[in-house]
């Protein structure tokens, strides 16, 4: 559905300067791909290149086999795109963004709108920065609904909102691609939505994928250890990406190939990859990097996803 | 060419207005007329000298157009409909023209008024239509590249330089009628530099630019010929 192979992109003129740099994933059809990263690592800078909004140095990026710079029209007729920040005009109501922008698309339904922020309860004739945030992400959603989307774009969309709007929001996404034709790409750093919903996650560290494959195989290839101190020191070394002390005893974040290490004195947990990116941030591996990339396997097109 | 016509229709009707109700006319109103009478006003008066006040007042009119400014880019929801990047360059040339005429309109014709009255000479007439009318193209076009792209970490900053210095141009021009010649040499050094330096930019953004078009003229040729081929067949199946 989606495959971004090699892009770059460099912000010469922000400080501090700013590069994404060889960006590759692929996100199949019929699957949500979370996007994740500490803040500022580029998740947004990232998404505003796929979808044109910066223009990119270099690299590719294909929505069904077509490449965006060739038929930037068509892919975009396929986009459905709900962001923080949502572009439409904010002085406008649902109802008139929906009449300016509606018609550039060609399955655009106004019908199919309406009905969707009647479902949504967003009321169309309000100006847009009169809503609350989860009624105007309702609102970018009902609209991406209404042209027949079939990759959905997800920026941040439940920063700052409550558990309640969460758990919709995360429903949605989950009956979107219910019937395998549609995906979604969404960026956020809440953990605990993608562990609910994600089927693969592409994690991001200083402008760079670190990771990009399934969700299980992810969590499956790191163990979580929690064991005595002087237990986790005899673990070979260059399994251990970061150890914790706590009260009871130490927890380590170590790869799946120590696995033959662990005798009955480690207690051993499936990670979450909330705990995947608090022990990779807190490592000071110099190799963290190529550590993680070493151990997980490898990125998804590799794997011929 | 449906297409075409379809979208600049509907930019035409809703966008455009809106865009040139909320910051041309702003634009317009706010900064260049007080401008074009302050230079009348000084022309009528050339013993008057530059105070305080008229600091504050310049002050106040570069408020106003940098906040102008930030507006003048094309709505960015625009970037992720499905209009082609031929027919965003299409509109965006629409505003290029437009603004380049009526931003230069004023500065032009109140300069050439003056010369065709005799109250500057006709060379440095020459020399200030010339200069405004190529300062009002290179903002314009920064202002054009800005609606290809909402990436404007670059351009942005080039043209707020810009239209300060435009801004400043235009009170300095309007004031040759005062016997008070240095005013046009200064910023005529200051403008060259900045000119060179923009116009490397525009160079660079061109370049660019141009890549991508081709590239998308070769996949729009592709599909053409696609589309040819695909008619072709079914026409044959049909006649089989």
């Amino acid at each position: 559905m989606l495959r971004v192979e090699h892009l770059q992109k460099k912000f010469s003129f922000t400080v501090p300067r700013f590069t994404l740099k060889d960006i590759q994933f692929h996100l199949p059809k019929g699957y949500i791909m979370g996007l994740v990263g500490s803040n500022g690592c580029g998740k947004s800078t990232l998404i505003r290149t796929i979808l044109g909004l910066y223009q990119m140095d270099a690299g590719k990026v294909y929505f069904d086999g077509k490449k965006m710079e060739v038929a930037e029209e068509e892919i975009k007729e396929s986009l459905g795109v709900v962001l923080d920040q949502g572009l439409f005009e904010k002085r406008w109501s649902a109802k008139k963004n929906a009449s300016v922008y509606g018609p550039l698309f060609r399955k655009y339904n106004e019908e199919t709108f309406e009905r969707y922020l009647k479902e949504f309860g967003v009321n169309p004739d309000i100006a847009l920065k009169k809503l609350s945030k989860g009624n105007e992400i309702r609102f970018q959603l009902a609209f991406a609904l209404s042209h027949d989307a079939k990759l959905f774009v997800f920026d941040e969309p439940a920063a700052g909102l409550d558990k309640e709007f969460r758990k919709e929001l995360l429903e949605i996404m989950r009956n979107l691609v219910i019937d395998g034709k549609r995906s979604v790409l969404v960026a956020t750093h809440i953990m605990e939505d993608l562990e609910q919903s994600a089927d693969y996650i592409t994690y991001m560290d200083k402008g760079q994928v670190l990771l990009s494959d399934d969700i299980e195989h992810i969590k499956d290839s790191f163990i979580l250890v929690q064991a005595e101190e002087y237990k986790i020191n005899l673990l070979p070394q260059q399994y251990v990406l970061y150890r914790k002390k706590g009260t009871y005893g130490t927890t380590a974040l170590v790869a799946k190939d120590a696995e033959y290490a662990l005798d009955g004195a480690y207690q051993k947990h499936r990670p979450t990859i909330e705990d995947l990116m608090y022990y990779y941030t807190k490592s000071e591996r110099v190799d963290k990097m190529a550590w993680m990339r070493n151990y997980c396997g490898h990125h998804v097109q590799e794997r011929g996803v | 060419m449906g297409t075409w016509l379809q979208d600049f229709r509907m930019f035409r009707k809703n966008l455009f207005t809106e865009h040139v109700k909320d910051a041309y006319g702003f634009l317009f109103f706010l900064i260049w007329f007080p401008t074009y009478f302050i230079g009348l006003f000084r022309n009528s008066n050339p013993d008057t000298v530059w105070d305080w006040s008229d600091m504050v007042l310049i002050s106040v009119l570069i408020m106003f157009l940098l906040v102008t400014i930030m507006k003048h880019q094309l709505p960015q929801q625009v970037h992720l409909c499905p209009v082609s990047r031929t027919n965003r360059e299409n509109y965006a040339k629409h505003v290029f023209w437009f603004r380049y005429i009526g931003a230069g309109i004023l500065p032009i014709g109140s300069v050439l008024f003056m010369g065709l009255s005799g109250q500057i000479h006709p060379l440095e007439t020459i020399v200030a239509i010339v200069t405004v009318a190529a300062l009002d193209y290179v903002v314009n076009y920064t202002v054009y590249l800005r609606y290809l792209s909402v990436d404007i970490s670059f351009l942005g900053v080039l043209h707020m330089i810009y239209v300060m210095v435009m801004m400043l141009e235009v009170f300095l021009i309007t004031d040759l009628g005062s016997e008070n010649h240095v005013n046009f040499v200064i910023p005529m050094i200051f403008e060259a530099l900045i000119v060179a330096t923009n116009i490397w930019g525009v160079i660079h953004f061109y370049r660019k630019y141009y890549r991508i078009s081709v590239v998308a003229m070769a996949g729009y040729e592709r599909a053409q010929l696609e589309n040819t081929n695909r008619e072709r067949s079914i026409k044959g199946r049909n006649s089989r």
